[in-house]
């Protein structure tokens, strides 16, 4: 049961809870997300009147430091704020449509928003990299964000293929010739079927 | 691609390495990164 609210003042944590093993039925604890300095948790069972569960088991990845605040002055002193972010987060998930035409609720969401990583990244900023393998799901809540891609294209077909204005070659010494062209998500897997009959 | 949608997921849940390189071209962007599994989980309800 919680009782406890901590942020991280040093060190970093792994969010654990318990998924199916890849192809069974069995479930085994497993790494969702990690916090650092300066991140929370714990909130999510100290909101409720009457005592709830852990949604998740929080374990130390090094050395930590936290601020512990119980219960009643968690409640104090952050609990409007916090719920009313936490609100704000319900809101924002609830409202895409992943989650709203397949019939999620507010409260199915409810527990998942912890295990959700939040950051802020500048311009320029290289959320992945093609040829990365990740488990990893991304959703922006504000700004922007471009996908380019890697062409590896015959010189002499080059010509015939139209990608888009703001195509920029990088390379012209080796052959082929790669260009880095800005796709969206179809045209991702468009353009490798070029590359590879090209 | 703006706020409000998702990226990244036709290759997490295919296990297929990242098809293109995600940049960010606003001056900044919040984006919120789950892990498949969790969503697979927690869609089938169990």
């Amino acid at each position: 049961m919680g009782t406890t609210f901590y942020i991280i003042l040093k060190g970093r944590v792994g969010v654990i809870i318990n998924l199916p093993k890849p192809g069974k039925n069995e479930l085994e604890p497993t790494e969702v997300a990690q916090l650092s300095a300066g991140e929370s948790f714990g909130e999510l069972s100290l909101m409720e009147t009457m005592m709830k569960p852990r949604a998740a088991t929080i374990r130390c990845k090094e050395d930590s430091h936290f601020a512990v605040l119980d219960k009643k002055p968690y409640q104090e002193i952050l609990g409007l704020a916090e719920k009313k972010k936490l609100d704000l987060q319900i809101d924002f998930l609830h409202g895409l449509d992943v989650f709203r035409d397949v019939g999620w609720t507010r409260h199915a969401i409810k527990p998942i928003i912890l295990l959700f990583k939040h950051q802020k990244f500048p311009l320029g900023h290289v959320v992945y990299n093609e040829g990365e393998q990740s488990d990893l799901i991304m959703v922006i809540r504000t700004g922007e964000v471009k996908f380019t891609k890697k062409l590896a294209i015959n010189p002499r077909a080059a010509e015939s293929i139209i990608v888009n204005e703001k195509s920029e070659v990088v390379s012209q010494e080796n052959k082929p010739i790669v260009k880095v062209v800005e796709v969206d998500r179809l045209q991702a897997e468009h353009l490798t079927i070029i590359t590879i009959f090209s | 691609m703006g706020p409000n949608e998702f990226f990244g997921d036709d290759e997490a849940f295919l296990g297929i390495p990242r098809q293109s390189t995600a940049t960010v071209v606003s001056a900044e962007a919040e984006i919120w990164t789950i892990n498949k599994r969790v969503i697979k989980f927690s869609y089938k309800g169990i």
